[in-house]
């Protein structure tokens, strides 16, 4: 059997034992173990784990996942989820649907201190939600702007998926962070058009609320002040050259720690919560990384990616229809995996085949594009069935409005996200377009 | 067998909480991590003067923040499954697949632990150390040998435990 088919069978493998049950990061080292042991052998096998856990591990540019990790859980605990709705809606409460743009603003900004869809979800719901009903909001509205919100959380950086992106494909997290800035900007824009469309057709999905007085407004802004201060420190700090994403994050971390305790949210209680959380996190993320770096030392050992990139180069298909596919293949597997999981798997047969194309850029921008536009597609994955975490936990957080009108109040979020993702693909400048030389 | 089920709970549970204590000190470093990276930062740009070798303390200690952790994640079932397609399976298959999966990984873990600690113990006789502190390479390999030891024993003691549970031992 040629190594490529070796590689082959063994993936099959691994998807069809992951899908019993075997957990993924797992599932991938054994895959790996098994095919390397067969290409090469176990001996080599084991010598190159002698280093590979600790190159892994004590890993500078990675330090930022448990940092991140440890900002976000402190965040969902902080008290900035409700000083951003409240700030937010007392400038847009008193349009019709003013509750939900509110909510997905607060996302768009709680989605830099936090880089996970599910936690930005969760926490934002828990403050608007409740603040929806009481305003009579439809539930399809309700928890459909905020599931679809949630999915900023990952889109608007610091995310993680991005960093193992940045990470394997050995680009600049930097660049790919500003290259996620136009087409999270673009998201928020996107949903709040949704909100207004959808309150033009169907006034009765929400209402409008008192219009806030200026000294309210004021009050406020003077509660914005502390999440602004995070905002601006770790977007404006990694963009602007003052920080590394990692000292960004450790700044993130001290920040959070300080306006929970002004705002008497963080109890030793929280705190003890936080950590536990984050370790739990980190750990599983971390075990999917040591599963995802011996597959791939298995998978550059067959050869496959090559062969499959040249595979496609002969048959001279159109780059964007093997665009097309990939992306249909995220599609189908994001209804059944997580974000991170897709992308270790999928980006080291992908990403060669992707760069062996011309699309009519450099390396670096195809890259960046390709990143960011997996990255979005991977989040749609979030929202629709069957596994649509973020849809699960805002219906249950929204208590008695019935799963349907959940997944029906998602429907156009999802439809301006295909039209986003049709926009970059069409203008691929909006991505890397911003960087500068 | 009952007794012999709730002898191997009650140690599940014990070694449970003492895996929590390891992950709870792993957090405690990563927030100590924080501090120390932003008192360098503000350092360089307020005083030019920051910590020296800032970089290699947060890269060495995040190697023991996730080895510390990993041992707890595996006893809170923390690793993430695909279980989409047999969620509606019934459950002493989905406990045997379960069972297996952890199994695995403690086999899995079982290896890496080894090498981590032949990889140290090779770190040692070459006398690696990092560049500006000259922090000894070997006792981060040790540690992680450390974390993935008690990761594949709690690959061992996780199914029992939930065996016992799925035979309603209490």
């Amino acid at each position: 059997m040629s190594d490529e088919l070796t590689a082959g069978v063994i993936i099959l493998f691994m998807l069809v034992i992951m899908f019993l049950r075997v957990p993924i990061g797992i599932a991938m080292m054994l895959a790996g173990a098994v095919g390397y042991s067969i290409i090469d052998d176990f001996s080599t096998l084991m010598f190159y784990m002698k280093g590979s856990s600790f190159g892994q591990m004590a890993s500078h540019s990675l330090s930022i996942i448990p940092l991140f990790l440890l900002m976000g859980n402190l965040a969902t605990r902080s008290g900035i989820s409700r000083s951003l709705f409240t700030g937010v809606n007392a400038f847009i409460g008193h349009y019709r649907g003013g509750l939900a743009l509110a909510a997905v603003g607060g996302c768009g900004v709680f989605g830099a201190i936090c880089g996970s869809s599910l936690a930005t979800a969760a926490t934002m719901g828990q403050v608007a939600l409740p603040e929806m009903k009481r305003h009579g909001y439809h539930g399809a509205m309700a928890t459909g702007a905020l599931a679809a919100g949630g999915t900023l959380g990952i889109l608007i950086p610091p995310s993680i998926v991005l960093i193992i992106y940045a990470i394997m494909t050995e680009q600049n997290i930097v660049k790919l962070f500003m290259a996620a800035m136009v087409p999270g900007i673009m998201a928020i824009m996107g949903y709040m058009l949704v909100i207004a469309i959808l309150v033009k057709l169907k006034p009765h999905y929400a209402d409008k609320s008192a219009k806030a007085s200026w000294s309210e407004r004021g009050k406020a802004l003077i509660e914005l002040l502390p999440a602004s201060f995070l905002f601006i420190g770790v977007l404006g700090g990694i963009y602007g050259g003052i920080f590394t994403p990692s000292e960004a994050a450790a700044y993130g971390v001290v920040g959070t720690i300080v306006i929970a305790l002004i705002n008497r949210q963080l109890t030793w209680e929280g705190f003890i919560d936080c950590i536990k959380q984050t370790a739990i996190n980190s750990a599983m993320i971390f075990v999917i990384l040591l599963g995802a770096d011996i597959f791939n030392a298995f998978l550059s050992l067959s050869g496959m990616p090559e062969t499959l990139a040249e595979w496609i180069l002969d048959r001279e298909l159109s780059p964007m229809l093997v665009l097309m596919l990939m992306l249909a293949v995220y599609l189908v597997l994001g209804c059944l995996m997580d974000s991170l999981s897709m992308i270790l798997l999928t980006v080291p047969i992908f990403f060669p085949a992707i760069m062996g194309l011309d699309f009519g850029m450099t390396e670096e921008q195809t890259a960046l594009w390709f990143g960011i536009i997996c990255l979005i597609v991977v989040e749609v994955g979030m929202i629709t069935p069957p596994v649509g975490m973020n849809v699960f936990i805002i219906n249950k957080i929204a208590e008695g409005v019935p799963m349907r009108d959940t997944f029906v109040g998602v429907l156009p979020f999802l439809a301006s996200d295909f039209v986003r993702v049709a926009l970059l693909l069409l203008f691929p400048v909006l991505t890397w377009g911003i960087i500068p030389d | 067998m009952t007794t012999l089920l709730l002898k191997t709970r009650s140690l599940a549970d014990l070694y449970e909480r003492a895996t929590l204590w390891l992950a709870l000190l792993s957090g405690f470093i990563l927030t100590i991590m924080a501090f120390t990276t932003v008192t360098s930062v503000a350092g360089r740009y307020f005083f030019s003067s920051p910590i020296n070798g800032d970089t290699e303390i947060v890269q060495m200690f995040t190697a023991v923040v996730v080895a510390l952790a990993m041992p707890y994640c595996q006893m809170r079932f923390g690793n993430v499954i695909v279980d989409v397609l047999t969620a509606s399976a019934p459950a002493p298959f989905r406990l045997t697949m379960d069972v297996i999966g952890s199994l695995i990984l403690a086999v899995l873990f079982y290896f890496l632990a080894t090498q981590a600690y032949e990889g140290g113990l090779a770190a040692q006789k070459y006398g690696n150390e990092t560049m500006m502190l000259r922090m000894k390479e070997w006792w981060f390999y040790m540690t992680i040998a450390f974390g993935f030891s008690l990761t594949s024993i709690a690959g061992v003691l996780k199914p029992l435990a939930m065996i016992a549970d799925y035979k309603g031992v209490k």
